[in-house]
């Protein structure tokens, strides 16, 4: 049970279409966006984590980006860690009423927190390169 | 105009049959139902002026009980009709030391 936020590049079909059409290669252009809107969430995350020996901390990646058939996206948050990380990182995040634990939010506050200048990077990033105006 | 907390609260509150609930964390001995609400996030959507125009809140409720997750309070019903949105929800790791099941679910809520 992971904890993490993916951010895909979705719902610009037709005009990368369009581009693919043209020859060049949106797929590289979208992943170098993504990884910019990645960077910003996962610095968010890190700086938003519940620290206390750093092992959460240090468990906070970027995996990706990823084509799966026309879908480019990254993964940011708490992966491939070890089991007994994975459960407290969970339990940071959703927090455990019965035991009296509060949640203390690094993925979802993050991901509310940043979306609009994720948003901008990937634009940005885009817009560096030619794709959008 | 009342906080994202007191809005949360009066919500709770009319939950019929009544559910003992707090914020953060449940002080004293657990019920065999109870609530849990939390501010995960605000922030600030819109401004104009250099002033902020709209605001999204993000409120998690905890819904724990003993029986499992048959025949929940409906908490829905309560922050809809205060405004509130739905939005994810994820289910928590049952407590083997109190038997509590658990269902974390968010709201949104606009000002």
């Amino acid at each position: 049970m992971t904890t993490y936020a993916k951010i895909e590049l979705k719902g610009l079909d037709e005009y990368f279409k369009t581009i693919k059409q043209a020859g060049i290669d949106i797929d590289a252009a979208a992943q170098r966006a993504l990884d910019a809107g990645g960077e910003i969430l996962h610095s968010e995350m890190d700086n938003l984590v519940p620290k206390d020996e750093g092992n959460l901390q240090a468990h906070i990646v970027i995996l990706g980006p990823f084509l799966d058939g026309n879908l480019n996206y990254v993964e940011v948050g708490v992966l491939n860690a070890d089991a007994k990380t994975t459960i407290y990182g969970n339990v940071q995040e959703y927090g455990s009423p019965s035991k009296n634990i509060k949640s203390q939010s690094y993925i979802r506050a993050a991901v509310d927190r940043k979306k609009s200048a994720v948003r901008k990077a990937i634009r940005e990033s885009l817009k560096s390169e030619g794709f959008v105006d | 105009m009342p906080t994202i907390f007191e809005i949360t609260n009066t919500a709770l509150g009319t939950i019929s049959p009544a559910v003992p609930f707090a914020m953060d964390d449940f002080i004293g001995s657990l019920p065999d139902t109870f609530l849990v609400y939390t501010l995960i996030s605000g922030v600030g959507e819109e401004h104009a002026d250099n002033a902020e125009t709209c605001r999204t809140y993000r409120v998690q409720v905890s819904i724990m009980k003993k029986s499992g997750h048959v025949g929940l309070p409906d908490v829905d019903t309560a922050m809809l009709a205060a405004g509130f949105t739905r939005g994810p929800e994820r289910q928590l790791q049952k407590d083997s030391t109190t038997s509590h099941y658990g269902l974390a679910k968010d709201y949104f809520y606009l000002t």
